[in-house]
């Protein structure tokens, strides 16, 4: 007898199955079904039925809803077998409460990333992170970058290994301010006046305007290092910090071996004028001369180079960019529904996309799973009915 | 008076506690017939109900009757079972027959006899359908959906096993 046969019923059939259902429903069949229907309720009567001691026993446990009784193995002691069932049964309900915490730090994660890859996707927090930062800066090197914009200053701590020096740091710095679109005009006013206010200057600018999140403004400004933190702090408040970079250059070694050269130089000139003095004959002095002269423009070259070090040393660069942004964002820095509500749109495109992106992942190894399981119901199945033909 | 609705959580063990009132000696019926060990099938009877109560909320309407949904997981119970044991004792010619009524007239009784032995010559198979049908009281249409077949097929092997049934009682007679 094979599950899939799919012989069809004859009429004759129907009619004796019917036949049946009706005897074992209590109902009079036709005459020619009489034995048919003396067959079905000789087998019926066959039916084992279970006895009183059983019948009382399981009752009392439906009346506790089969809850919180201990599962043993079917056949165990007939003393156990009246609560007795299958240990294990509820194995698969206690893995999946043990999995539950799991599942749910995963979905927290999951959300967590979302918000996460929102805020630092939009880049327009109302609270003033830089997007970029340089790490602390290292002991030495032609270009190192800053420890941090509040340590600034023309002479830094030295690192280890050179304990009681002052390193000289060339520092530039660009910083990145997000401004309402409306607002260039007069944060770029603004700019102008706090160089000044701080003590140094606006070197080159540029304030350009176009049609809505265009234009903007760049500034090239001297700022005097040992203000440059108080400098920078006053023009974030020009808007939202959209990026902010410090970058040094240890000059000390430079400035040492100018110093040193320079030295070396102007001793070498008051030998000359020395010499020049007690020059006797014109040949000589005209020499002395030629070399006087050399030698000056030489220090007069250095003392330029040290000029322009000094000033880089005591007045950092910064690369001051004001970038228009939507007056309606959260980004203008007020709180308003209108920026909320951008915000929120913002958060819940990430989050999508993270939807997406972890739909991606899990999508494949669902089918995987499913396939797996399918497998595993089949074969399962397979084995019972094998089990059952065993018997 | 405040008439407090009932719970909705409720509602499916309110069902399956009408259920295992309709179906407790069905269920047993059915596992001694197909097992052929009484003291088994009273586990199993238990088994399949604890496991009915605490699934109550998986059953689907739309895949067959509550009743059909109780056997198989009476039947699956069963079949795992016998896995586990290999069992290899006869279903139900091993099977303690209830005692006798001394009121029974003879002819019922050789009736009764000449069908037991009868079914002790089907295969396993064809017996667990005479036990869905008979002791179980399984319509068609809930035997095909215990077995997983179609109702059609169900009722072409239903009646097959029954015809060899009647022959196998006309020989014993």
């Amino acid at each position: 007898m094979s599950r899939s046969e799919q012989t069809p019923m004859t009429d004759e059939a129907r009619r004796e199955l019917e036949a049946i259902d009706a005897t074992l429903g209590g109902e009079a069949v036709a005459a020619e079904h009489l034995p048919l229907a003396e067959l079905a309720l000789a087998t019926q009567a066959l039916r084992p039925r279970p006895s009183e001691e059983f019948v009382q026993a399981l009752d009392a446990r439906a009346a506790r809803g089969f809850s919180g009784e201990r599962r043993e193995a079917p056949g165990e002691s007939s003393s156990a077998r009246r609560s007795s069932s299958r240990p294990g049964g509820g194995t698969r309900r206690k893995r999946l409460r043990t999995a539950a915490p799991a599942l749910g730090l995963g979905l927290a994660a999951l959300i967590a990333v979302a918000v996460a890859v929102s805020l630092s996707g939009s880049g327009r927090g109302r609270v003033a992170q830089p997007a970029f930062r340089s790490a602390p800066a290292a002991p030495r090197g032609p270009l190192v970058s800053a420890p941090a914009a509040g340590t600034a200053g023309p002479g830094v701590a030295a690192p280890a290994g050179s304990p009681g020096a002052t390193r000289q740091v060339e520092r530039t710095s660009t910083l990145d301010i997000g401004v309402a679109q409306d607002s260039i005009q007069s944060a770029a006013q603004r700019v102008f006046t706090m160089a000044s206010a701080f003590g140094g200057y606006v070197k080159q600018s540029n304030v350009s305007s176009g049609g809505p999140l265009q234009g903007g403004a760049s500034f090239d400004i001297r700022l005097p290092s040992s203000k440059l933190p108080s400098a920078i702090a006053a023009l974030s408040h020009l808007g939202h910090v959209r990026s902010e970079n410090d970058t040094t250059n240890d000059v000390t070694d430079q400035l040492s071996s100018l110093r040193r050269s320079l030295g070396g130089l102007e001793a070498e000139r008051s030998s000359l004028l020395r010499q020049l003095a007690a020059a006797s004959e014109a040949q000589q002095a005209a020499r002395l001369k030629a070399r006087l002269h050399a030698v000056e423009a030489r220090i007069s070259q250095l003392q330029g180079t040290l000029r322009a070090l000094t000033a880089r040393i005591d007045y950092t660069s910064l690369a001051l960019t004001l970038t228009p942004e939507s007056s309606g964002g959260a980004a203008s820095g007020e709180l308003t529904p209108g920026a909320a509500a951008g915000d929120a749109a913002r958060i819940l495109d990430a989050a999508l996309a993270v939807l997406v992106i972890g739909a991606a992942a899990v999508l494949p190894l669902a089918v995987i799973v499913i396939a797996g399981w399918t497998a595993v119901a089949l074969t399962r199945r397979r084995l019972r009915e094998q089990a059952l033909d065993a018997s | 008076m405040t008439v407090l609705a009932p719970h909705r959580a409720d509602a499916p063990k309110q069902r399956l506690e009408r259920l295992y009132g309709e179906c407790r000696d069905d269920v047993y019926g059915y596992l001694a017939s197909l097992l052929g060990d009484r003291s088994l099938a009273e586990d199993l009877t238990a088994l399949a109900f604890e496991r009915a109560f605490r699934r109550r909320r998986l059953f689907n309407p739309r895949r067959g009757s509550e009743r059909a949904w109780l056997f198989g997981i009476a039947r699956n119970a069963a079949l795992d079972e016998l896995r586990r044991r290999r069992h290899s004792t006869a279903l139900v010619g091993d099977v303690p027959t209830d005692a006798w009524d001394g009121a029974e007239e003879t002819e019922g009784v050789l009736r009764r006899v000449t069908v037991q032995a009868a079914l002790a010559g089907l295969t396993p198979r064809e017996r667990e359908l005479i036990a869905l049908k008979f002791h179980a009281g399984l319509s068609n249409s809930d035997i095909a959906r215990v077995l997983g077949v179609s109702e059609s097929n169900a009722g072409t092997l239903l009646h097959r096993t029954i015809t060899k049934l009647r022959e196998a009682c006309d020989e014993q007679e």
